[in-house]
């Protein structure tokens, strides 16, 4: 079987993430926990190579190492999600004034795919005509610790800036007693 | 004549767009095997421009490949290029020990700033190392003598006098010879041997003298 990959902009994102919110002992204790084959992958990450999603998992694990397992570590997961969806070259910023938030939850799985490979994927199915949302499932994820709730955030701040009202973004299947299960859920509503 | 789109053309038409934008989301970080997809049973407006964008992207790719291609290249044709100049500066700078406590430098070509410094070092660690009490550098070899190549031979024999040895040059053809009066460069503080065999007598003789007497006589 194919080990899951990951592209190396999502890697290299999620260190200058911590690297720019922490303070030096925290990213030094990040860093500490993290192995040399995956320190000299960060040293010289190229944006669109692949690598193995076990370092992602790595990365997100070391995280969690400066506040524990609590709240404000899955609100930092978040955070860091939601700065992957920020723009940040010109057709990324063409395309969040085309983009509708339907159409977004439409292309989720395409997002997905243009950053993983060998490493599951979305569902969309979209609420009824009288709500707006989807109930989305990401499946076939097992042992990508932590990476859904990276993707919620990312979610999130991909549809507040599409302009959606009252957004609530809920997830089910993932704890901290279980950061990788085979599939998560989520719920995705706004007015 | 004006043609009006139906919302469902307009939906059509801006999810096509989107999808063009995410693979050129794709492209913009660095990934050139990133296609924009083209119907090509339809026969969309949009058709041409994508494949147009298609063609960009590989040309891109092809250049970036090239450019990877070249750059590598260039890095090996520079590691034989600075293997070759150690090389070639090892040779240059061919230091014999012709007898314990003698050590001779023979200079052949032409004498710059760069490899006078090269040729300064080589010798004062070898005259360290060996713990050479005479040098000789013969200049034999040597293709022109003007007053920067005296002025290196200078430099050269007062540094290895502050480590304690001595310097003596040998080899200076008539015509140098001639050149340097005529040109009134000074050459008094250097010793001079008419060849490499003079001067090794001399220092073998005078090593003898030292390890019979224990005294040096000069």
């Amino acid at each position: 079987m194919e080990e899951p990959q990951i592209r190396g902009h999502v890697l290299d994102h999620t260190a200058r993430f911590y690297r720019s919110v922490y303070e030096h002992a925290s990213i030094a204790r990040i860093e500490g926990e993290l192995s040399i084959e995956l320190k000299a992958a960060l040293e010289s990450v190229t944006p669109a190579a692949w690598y193995p999603r076990r370092f992602q998992v790595e990365l997100l694990k070391a995280f969690a190492t400066v506040r524990g397992n609590s709240d404000a570590t899955y609100g930092d997961f978040l955070r860091c999600g939601s700065s992957l969806a920020q723009p940040n070259n010109d057709f990324v910023k063409l395309l969040m004034k085309l983009m509708t938030p339907e159409l977004f939850l439409k292309k989720l799985p395409r997002f997905w795919a243009r950053d993983h490979k060998a490493s599951g994927g979305f569902e969309i199915e979209p609420l009824g005509a009288a709500e707006r949302g989807a109930q989305i499932r990401l499946s076939g994820i097992k042992h990508y610790d932590h990476g859904a709730i990276l993707w919620m955030g990312f979610i999130q701040n991909v549809l507040a800036q599409l302009g959606t009202a009252g957004l609530v973004v809920r997830q089910e299947g993932w704890s901290w007693s279980s950061p990788g299960p085979q599939d998560i859920a989520y719920e995705v509503r706004w007015k | 004549m004006t043609t009006e789109l139906s919302n469902v053309q307009l939906d059509d038409l801006r999810e096509r767009i989107v999808d063009a934008l995410i693979t050129m989301s794709e492209f913009a970080f660095g990934d050139y095997s990133a296609q924009v997809r083209v119907d090509f049973r339809s026969r969309h407006v949009l058709n041409g421009v994508f494949a147009s964008m298609n063609e960009l992207i590989a040309a891109f790719g092809a250049e970036q490949e090239q450019g990877r291609a070249f750059r590598s290249e260039l890095e090996q044709k520079l590691l034989i290029v600075e293997k070759q100049r150690a090389a070639i500066r090892e040779l240059s700078t061919p230091i014999i020990e012709l007898w314990e406590g003698v050590l001779c430098l023979p200079v052949v070509g032409i004498m710059d700033t760069a490899r006078s410094t090269e040729m300064t070092n080589s010798l004062l660690e070898a005259i360290v190392e060996k713990k050479t009490r005479y040098t000789i550098i013969d200049i034999t070899g040597i293709e022109v003598m003007d007053t920067r190549t005296v002025d290196h031979f200078m430099r050269m024999a007062k540094s290895i006098r502050l480590l304690g040895a001595e310097c003596a040059n040998t080899g200076i053809s008539p015509h140098i010879a001639q050149t340097v009066v005529h040109m009134g460069l000074e050459l008094d503080d250097v010793v001079t041997h008419r060849s490499l065999r003079d001067a090794l007598a001399h220092y073998v003789t005078r090593l003898r003298t030292t390890a019979v007497g224990g005294v040096e006589i000069r």
